[in-house]
């Protein structure tokens, strides 16, 4: 009660505690597996889950409106082909090269919005027809192998430390979280976009364009993993078909570990954050357990469970 | 309680004795008994919630009772599902929203009891031919083949109508045949009443409407809260006992005294108000007026408050407010001009139920306070504490789920959301419904407050003790037009019952009825 307006506002959700409690106890597991977990495995294990962590902040805006967007990976998948190519391994053509990557991004996340608002279509089989359209468009362009590199001084992007403590790319997903943040609880058009994503026939008869609202978050979802393919490709640092193909069904499970309800009306960045590290985190167990990599899916399905588990356990009572 | 006299001229077939059945605390049906002859018409009456639905849905074995007796050609009767119901020869016609759209009329007709082959797929020609038999035996002229979602509201109710009388029952059960469909359409519903009553079906029907109760039914049967408060046969009931069964009942003291207001300025006009809903409306309400809206359900209620709101705007037509002309053409158009609406659903149209009340009731406050796309926190915060305890919202906090609220609760938070700033016209659509009886009376006193202070109000009301209570003037509705208006001193549920079930020709009636109120 005596917290001031501004932070009540910020309070995290129940959601967001659990999936950090689950990142606890997972970096626990690990520590006694392993023997040791140095900070700097940590940070190194979120320098590479960044450009999980963005593309799932997008799939995060989408579930908040309770929607779903299947072209999350095409979307990045995209954005790897077109900067390596326009950046052709030479850093002059850095403006370029950006400014075209996410001008086809912003592209498809419009086309998404508009299939979904005004033909109607469902959003995740729009979203899985732009993935296929995205998919076949990069093979006929490529003919199968993708040219252009990335030149190393732009990759410093995921490759750098700041201070040598902290990873430019745990840098660049941290501002992106506390971005949307600020944009989604505490700006104008954010709360209408809570409001029609909770439900959006109460919205549209408050006078809030919640059409308008769909088709932004869907050019917001594209944005970020344009984003997460850019951050992908500097890690490469080269073109490949298909490099971010998992990555759609890996930041749906990072956004619902986070606390996302299909239902909408939800988003908590530290959640998705959460949930994209765990599912990182879990792959770092598999090579300590020395398991197969296959059981990974096991294990990311048995967190789902173990999370969705646990917020209705609460609910229940 | 009056008693049905025993049937002389045909054998009993049911007959129901002190039919009892409560939801928990809630009585819904209170030692109800009558019985029905074979190949008679029985007419059910009665108010939204006074329990006809209940008794049909034990009658067709959705629901089973809690106290009484059924007896069902002299053998208990007691259904344990419809498909038993079925089997007892009871079938019940839902009303005409219950058609499936991608299905045929043919399926549709079989629903369940389509002719199969020995794969379990069924046989489309002899579907088809079965449909052909049934249409030529009940006369009605309908392509098979058609799809549900390309039929007419009346051929919808056919269609549903058939599907119960393909069953072959005994006793056929419809619920609201007539009441989407106009006055031409309903009465080829009542010719097909009248056939099947030849063959030797017996019927329940229920209605709301006088002339067809008058016309059709050999027996009546009237509920008001769940009790019986008049079963008669043919000749033994006029309209005028019926509609007195039906809400002969006193004013509790839950309404505000509200001064008479008649020479005010008019501040808010329609003049041939049409869309594909609404045939041509009329009206204009006076400055700090509450114009009351009367009418039997679904007469054109919801597309007036749709069209109020700016949701499904008059396609033609002239709307002025405060004298300057205006065009509906979305919601966000009428919030701008000043007309605040409460949607009759607020859970569906209302209230983001899973956010805070925090989030829901701020909107509009924070709307108008926003600097530079920034929410204002601790003005919304002051706004929603204010709110709070001027509506007495019982909640733990702000930031509880406005979901886990009551509907007396929830209410108040759609009201509240509207008091950022004062509206100029206040549409309200069955502003109490499910809403319990203390938080019924803040409302009226809050709408009775904004009235004092000039907001006009169109309330829009099938509670006819909340529009005499609060209304100045009173409006009937009937098949999406205005058919009768009544003055304050004249205000009575019998006359508004008579203009509400399309009877405006009585005239001469008029006077004595409100000589008796």
């Amino acid at each position: 009660m005596a917290l001031p307006a501004i932070l009540t506002n910020a309070k995290p959700a129940a959601a967001t505690w659990r999936a950090l409690g689950l990142l606890a106890i997972l970096l626990i597991v690990l520590f006694v597996f392993s023997g040791r977990v140095s900070m700097v495995q940590v940070m190194d294990n979120a320098r590479q889950a960044a450009p999980l962590g963005l593309i799932a902040l997008g799939q995060a805006l989408i579930l908040l409106m309770g929607r779903l967007d299947l072209s999350v990976g095409a979307t990045a998948g995209l954005a790897n082909v077109v900067l390596a190519a326009s950046f052709a391994g030479n850093m002059d053509n850095m403006a370029t090269a950006l400014a075209i990557t996410v001008f086809f991004g912003l592209l498809v996340g419009l086309a998404n919005g508009i299939l979904v608002v005004v033909l109607r279509i469902p959003a995740f089989l729009a979203t899985l027809a732009t993935s296929l359209v995205i998919a076949g468009a990069i093979l006929v362009y490529t003919g199968g192998s993708p040219g252009g590199s990335i030149p190393a001084g732009f990759r410093v992007i995921t490759e750098g430390w700041l201070f040598g403590i902290l990873p430019w790319s745990v840098v660049i997903w941290t501002a992106c979280s506390l971005i949307l943040l600020v944009f989604v609880h505490y700006s104008l058009k954010g709360r209408k976009m809570l409001l029609s994503g909770a439900n959006a026939r109460a919205a549209q008869r408050n006078g809030i364009a919640a059409d308008r609202m769909v088709i932004f978050s869907f050019v917001l979802a594209s944005f970020m993993a344009t984003l997460g393919g850019i951050l992908l490709s500097s890690i490469t640092g080269m073109a490949s078909i298909g490099i971010a193909d998992t990555y759609t069904v890996d930041s749906i499970a990072a956004a619902v570990i986070g606390g996302a309800l299909f239902s909408g009306g939800v988003f908590l960045p530290a959640g998705v954050a959460a949930g994209s590290l765990i599912l990182f985190f879990l792959q770092s167990l598999l090579y300590v357990l020395s398991l197969p990599p296959a059981a990974r899916f096991v294990l990311q399905g048995s967190i789902i469970v173990i999370a969705l588990a646990l917020s209705n356990f609460k609910k229940d009572r | 309680m009056a008693s049905l006299k025993p049937a002389n001229h045909s054998p009993t077939l049911i007959a129901v004795s002190g039919l009892s059945k409560s939801f928990g605390r809630n009585i819904v049906l209170q030692d109800v008994s009558f019985s029905l002859g074979r190949g008679e018409v029985l007419a059910l009456v009665g108010e939204n919630g006074a329990g006809k639905s209940t008794l049909m849905n034990i009658l067709s074995g959705n629901l089973s009772h809690d106290a009484g007796d059924i007896r069902l050609k002299d053998a208990t009767y007691k259904p344990s599902s419809p498909a038993d119901a079925a089997r007892n020869g009871v079938a019940i016609a839902h009303q005409e929203t219950a058609v499936m759209p991608d299905l045929t009329v043919a399926e549709n007709v079989f629903f369940g009891r389509e002719p199969r082959n020995a794969l379990g797929m069924i046989r489309q020609r002899q579907l088809h031919s079965d449909f052909t038999q049934l249409a030529a035996s009940l006369g009605f002229d309908l392509d098979g083949r058609k799809l549900g979602r390309h039929l007419s509201a009346a051929e919808r109710q056919l269609v549903e109508i058939a599907g119960a009388i393909s069953a072959k029952p005994d006793i056929l059960i419809l619920d609201e045949p007539t009441a989407s469909l106009s006055s031409e359409a309903a009465h080829s519903v009542i010719r097909l009443m009248e056939q099947l009553k030849a063959q030797g079906t017996s019927i329940i029907f229920i209605s709301h409407r006088m002339g067809e109760i008058m016309e059709a039914a050999d027996r009546v049967v009237v509920l008001k809260d769940g009790a019986l408060t008049l079963a008669a046969a043919r000749g033994e009931f006029s309209e005028d006992d019926l509609i007195h069964a039906m809400v002969g009942r006193k004013l509790e003291n839950i309404f505000p005294a509200r001064p008479a207001r008649e020479n005010a300025p008019v501040r808010f006009s329609v003049r041939g108000g049409t869309n594909e809903n609404l045939p041509e409306i009329g009206f204009a309400v006076r400055r700090g007026e509450v114009l009351g809206i009367a009418g039997l359900e679904g007469q054109g209620q919801k597309p007036l408050a749709d069209a109020l709101c700016g949701m499904a705007p008059f396609r033609s037509g002239t709307i002025e407010l405060d004298g300057e002309a205006l065009k509906l053409k979305s919601p966000a158009a009428a919030i701008a001009a000043g007309i605040a609406s409460i949607p009759d659903d607020r859970k569906h149209d209302g209230l983001a139920l899973s956010l805070p009340i925090r989030l829901n009731m701020s909107l509009f406050a924070i709307t108008e306070r926003a600097k530079g796309g920034f929410l204002p926190l601790a003005y919304e915060r002051d706004f929603v504490e204010g709110a709070r305890e001027r509506f007495s919202i019982r909640s733990t906090d702000m930031e509880q789920p406005v979901g886990e609220l009551s509907g007396g609760n929830q209410q108040k938070v759609v009201f509240a959301r509207w008091l950022a700033h004062e509206p100029k016209l206040l549409v309200l659509y069955e502003p109490t419904k499910g809403v319990d009886v203390q938080s019924k009376s803040e409302i009226y006193h809050l709408v009775d407050e904004l009235s004092q202070k000039g907001v006009s109000v169109i309330l829009i009301s099938s509670d006819l003790m909340e529009l005499i209570g609060l209304s100045d003037r009173i409006l009937a509705l009937y098949e999406g037009r205005i058919t009768g208006e009544i003055a304050r001193s004249e205000f009575s549920e019998e006359k508004i019952m008579r203009y509400a079930a399309g009877l405006p020709g009585k005239r001469q009636a008029e006077g004595m009825e409100a000589a008796h109120v």
